[in-house]
């Protein structure tokens, strides 16, 4: 009887031999975008015919969509805005006190950690625009205005009626602008700097 | 919000009361009463209970010795009056005057658009600890499940509330007791499998709310059973906006 050579094969293991090799890697993104390796290595023993290694690679992005959705958004910027109102309100407490500015100083970053916080929203711009607008009111001696208590309530009921909603409107961001302005604020932020062009042509307007 | 969510939405009443010998000669006519609401061709007798079977409205109503029962699979086969003119008509042929316990329970798997992290991620803070101090406890929190006992408008009432991924769906939906009396026949109908599937393969937010109220009497079921629809759906809104930092309902 002969001995088989190497690598033949005995009847009825051909099949098997050449049967395909799948291998499967799933890349799974996390919220944070974090980049990641995977390497792999896997030896393929020697056959009699040549076999098809099949590489199948998934990428899972559920991950990365988590913290990100519309309604989830609405809500963090929710729970954000009942905090800032309350600080709002809760500055009666130093409106007397000549260093009041050290007093906004929280309310300031509270601001800006919504502004960052509602960053990825796509229906959050509106949202911004007026935490913008009620961020710039701790700026430039603006919070000088919190002395007084008609300016507290009525910049926490702002907050509370135009942030803490279902959905925010470029009506409700107009509305908030009026309001802002009719209390001496600047919402528009710093003042720029007059034009000189501009002074002439005051001046030229002016009857002699 | 149940009007909104009639699929999403089980209910279940209950009114419990003292067993008499006497009831056992007056169930037929009771039965008999009750199919007049139910508008029920398929029903079972045992010695221990009857069952009025309701397969198109996905409801069933069931008389035992203590207790009169109705529960339903989605809101969309059944009304307000009709529970409440099944149970009276049933309960008064029987000769129940006063009942022990009245209950009536609402589960809504309810969909919010967000993803089941983001769900538990807005627990603490509302139903949970703030996060800084769950920290303590766990190191990250992937699920939770609140109860809250409490009262409503002098109801007793059970709150349950949990972020749910689809498969807790569909293991809730499952372990709901009495399936097997909303289908004709267990191999072929697909009513169970169809209101699994309608859910679709979002997370779903789960809120269970039970209002009981102890001793009453039979003319009282019919406020107690509005009273704790109303109740039912208050307090699920409520739950659910308080979750999404929204100010409850005026």
């Amino acid at each position: 009887m002969a001995r088989p050579r190497k690598f033949d094969v005995p009847r009825g293991v051909d099949d098997i031999a050449t049967a395909p090799i799948t291998k499967s890697y799933f890349h799974e993104i996390a919220p944070d975008l974090s980049a990641e390796l995977i390497e792999d290595q896997f030896e393929v023993p020697p056959r009699a015919h040549p076999v098809r290694v099949r590489i199948r690679s998934e990428v899972i992005a559920t991950g990365a969509k988590q913290f990100r959705s519309i309604p989830y958004l609405a809500s963090v910027r929710r729970r954000n805005a009942d905090v800032l109102s309350k600080m709002v309100l809760g500055l009666h407490e130093y409106a007397d006190r000549p260093d009041l500015a050290v007093y906004t100083y929280p309310l300031f970053s509270k601001s800006k950690q919504m502004l960052e916080l509602l960053e990825a929203g796509e229906k959050e711009g509106n949202a911004r625009l007026i935490i913008r607008m009620i961020r710039d009111t701790f700026m430039n001696g603006q919070w000088e205005n919190y002395r007084r208590s008609d300016t507290r309530t009525v910049v926490a009921a702002l907050i509370e009626g135009k942030l803490i909603a279902e959905d925010v409107t470029i009506a409700d961001a107009g509305a908030v602008f009026d309001k802002l302005a009719d209390l001496g604020f600047n919402p528009v932020g710093a003042e720029l700097p007059a034009m000189e062009k501009d002074n002439e042509q005051e001046e030229a307007q002016v009857p002699c | 919000m149940f009007k909104d969510n009639r699929n999403r939405v089980c209910a279940l009443v209950v009114a419990e009361f003292e067993p008499k010998v006497s009831h056992l000669g007056r169930r037929n006519s009771a039965l008999d009463a009750a199919q007049h609401h139910m508008q029920s061709a398929i029903w079972q007798l045992s010695a221990g209970r009857a069952v009025l079977q309701s397969i198109d409205a996905q409801s069933f109503f069931l008389l035992d010795l203590r207790q009169a029962f109705f529960q339903s699979l989605g809101m969309n086969g059944w009304s307000k009056e009709q529970v409440i003119g099944t149970f009276t008509d049933a309960l008064r042929e029987l000769g129940v005057d006063r009942i022990t316990k009245a209950v009536l329970t609402t589960r809504v798997f309810f969909s919010t658009g967000m993803l089941h992290a983001e769900m538990v991620d807005l627990m603490p803070g509302t139903y949970l600890a703030p996060a800084e101090t769950l920290d303590k406890v766990v190191d990250n929190l992937d699920d939770a499940y609140v109860k809250l006992n409490g009262t409503y408008e002098g109801c007793k009432v059970a709150l349950e509330f949990a972020p749910m991924n689809p498969q807790d769906t569909e293991a809730s939906i499952m372990a709901t007791n009495n399936l097997q009396l909303f289908v004709k026949n267990a191999l072929i109908d697909s009513r169970v499998k169809d209101f699994r599937e309608q859910m679709g393969s979002d997370p779903t937010l789960f809120v269970q709310v039970e209002l009981s109220r102890d001793n009453l009497e039979r003319g009282g079921f019919s406020g107690f059973v509005n009273q704790a629809l109303t109740g039912a759906e208050v307090m699920t809104d409520r739950a659910v906006r308080h979750l999404k930092s929204l100010r409850p309902r005026r």
